[in-house]
């Protein structure tokens, strides 16, 4: 299938590329350029070019939305809202039936969820709350959903929470592993499999979805049940490599400087 | 009591300020244009211009819908991050309430026969990009409201000439307006404990013959506000 990327180049763009540049044919566009190793197609876009975005959208069978600001508050409604109209234009305008959208699990469950809940599941009514990042996330979500109300568009979004590389759990908002402590946050999922659960949305049928907007958490079956990803597996046919269990068991923590009084 | 009407420019703003102005102390702001209205211009930017535009202000009447032109981008970025500005500074400069104004062609698209009231679910459009922009700005005032950030009357209004079913003439707006301004909040007394409500919702309507949307929860209020000032 012909595939447009939005916002490409970021962290999670190359795994996308990495998981689908075989079976599929990939045109990337971010506001970065890609490194030279990037042999495809690539496009220089901004998300919330409207026009910009609808033209390099023709021809193409889905739109895969990958960008994300979080802190700059008029960049960030730019992107994370905007983008999404632009997106959903072009569909619209291109007669494309299929966008996969991406973004954090709080777009969706906020903290008025997350901190009183168990078997949050992401056919959930929207609480982001204020924080910047996951309201105007949400608000390019409904821009999504209501486009899916009254036009032939399925949207596919997929909610993450941290990313992490399975051989170093550490990653950019924290350096040090605080073992003794609980997990510090409910999912982490590594790099490559974020990369497949985007192909495996690519990939499912659209007569497999129960309606034309549809939410999955991506995230490994965990046991502590805080987050239901049960219908990810289901539907989308996704199949993590990895668990990460050294971040939910003791028997798999190793800390370096060998402080295992906890245990 | 001071109050805030954003959109000074539009139609709608200026009967809004024009009629407050004979009982309450009225400063009215829009993003541009020509400033001959003795309105206060401000971009609503993540700047001091926004915080000292909500200085000693009680309440903001916000014109939640069709008080912007413009692009899709320019209404869009509007609606979303200049309403988050506002709502963020308005809750750090102790702004203790907002009135939303939105609109009931959230639900145009209904058939006319349904009995719709507050609490059934909004139809938004995505053909019309004002009407997204109405849905959207009502989303960033509730999350404002989740937050316990500042307390949010939302209040949808009829739209349509005065042959339409779902019209709201210019005097009854005013005239409802006034009120919801001056109405509490009635918090029932249960034997479970109700926290404050900070958010919501109330449509209001002209009394036309097959009146199309159900507007009892006002009329409760309306009542309500008649029998206290009676006792006073």
């Amino acid at each position: 299938m012909k595939v447009l990327i939005l916002g490409g180049n970021g962290m999670l763009g190359p795994w996308v590329v990495k998981a689908m540049k075989t079976r599929h044919e990939i045109l990337l566009t971010d506001i970065n350029s890609p490194p030279k190793s990037y042999k495809g197609e690539f496009m220089k876009l901004s998300v919330d070019d409207v026009e910009g975005v609808v033209n390099a959208a023709k021809g193409m069978d889905i739109i895969v939305n990958l960008s994300v600001l979080r802190p700059h508050r008029r960049i960030a409604f730019e992107v994370n809202t905007l983008g999404n109209y632009s997106m959903m234009i072009a569909a619209r305008e291109n007669n494309i039936s299929k966008v996969i959208n991406t973004g954090p699990h709080f777009q969706l469950v906020g903290p008025q969820y997350e901190e009183w809940d168990f078997n949050l599941n992401p056919d959930m009514p929207p609480q982001p709350g204020t924080r910047l990042y996951a309201l105007s996330k949400s608000l390019g979500q409904e821009v999504c959903r209501v486009f899916t109300e009254d036009n032939n568009i399925h949207v596919i979004t997929l909610l993450y929470y941290n990313m992490k590389h399975h051989w170093d759990l550490s990653g950019p908002e924290q350096e040090n592993i605080d073992y003794h402590l609980d997990m510090n946050v409910p999912y982490s999922t590594t790099w490559p499999d974020c990369g497949e659960a985007v192909r495996c949305a690519v990939e499912t049928p659209i007569e497999k979805l129960n309606s034309r907007c549809e939410t999955f958490f991506i995230l490994p079956e965990l046991p502590h049940k805080k987050f239901n990803s049960s219908k990810t597996f289901v539907v989308l046919g996704w199949k993590p490599m990895y668990k990460l269990e050294s971040l939910w068991t003791k028997s798999n923590r190793k800390p370096e400087n060998n402080n295992t009084e906890a245990f | 009591m001071k109050i805030l009407v954003t959109s000074a420019k539009s139609n709608i703003s200026k009967k809004i300020i024009m009629d407050l102005k004979k009982n309450h102390d009225v400063i009215s702001t829009d993003v541009s244009g020509q400033n001959n209205h003795n309105f206060v211009q401000c971009q609503l930017d993540e700047l001091r211009d926004t915080d000292l535009l909500l200085k000693d202000v009680d309440i903001i009447i916000n014109i939640g819908y069709d008080g912007q032109s413009g692009s899709d981008k320019i209404l869009i970025d509007y609606y979303t991050r200049c309403i988050y500005n506002l709502l963020w500074s308005a809750s750090e400069n102790g702004v203790s309430r907002v009135i939303n104004i939105s609109t009931l062609k959230l639900f145009e698209t209904c058939y006319e026969n349904l009995a719709i009231t507050e609490n059934w679910s909004t139809h938004p459009i995505s053909s019309d990009v004002n009407i997204l922009c109405a849905y959207l700005c009502e989303m960033v005032h509730k999350e404002f409201a989740r937050d316990k950030k500042i307390k949010v009357t939302n209040i949808r209004i009829g739209f349509g000439d005065s042959n339409s079913t779902s019209f709201l003439s210019d005097g009854d707006l005013l005239k409802y307006l006034e009120l919801i301004i001056n109405y509490k909040q009635q918090i029932k007394k249960t034997p479970y404990q109700v926290p404050p409500q900070y958010w919501e919702t109330i449509h209001i309507q002209s009394k036309v013959p097959n009146q199309r949307f159900i507007t009892k929860k006002f009329d409760s209020i309306f009542d309500q506000f008649r029998k206290n000032k009676n006792k006073e």
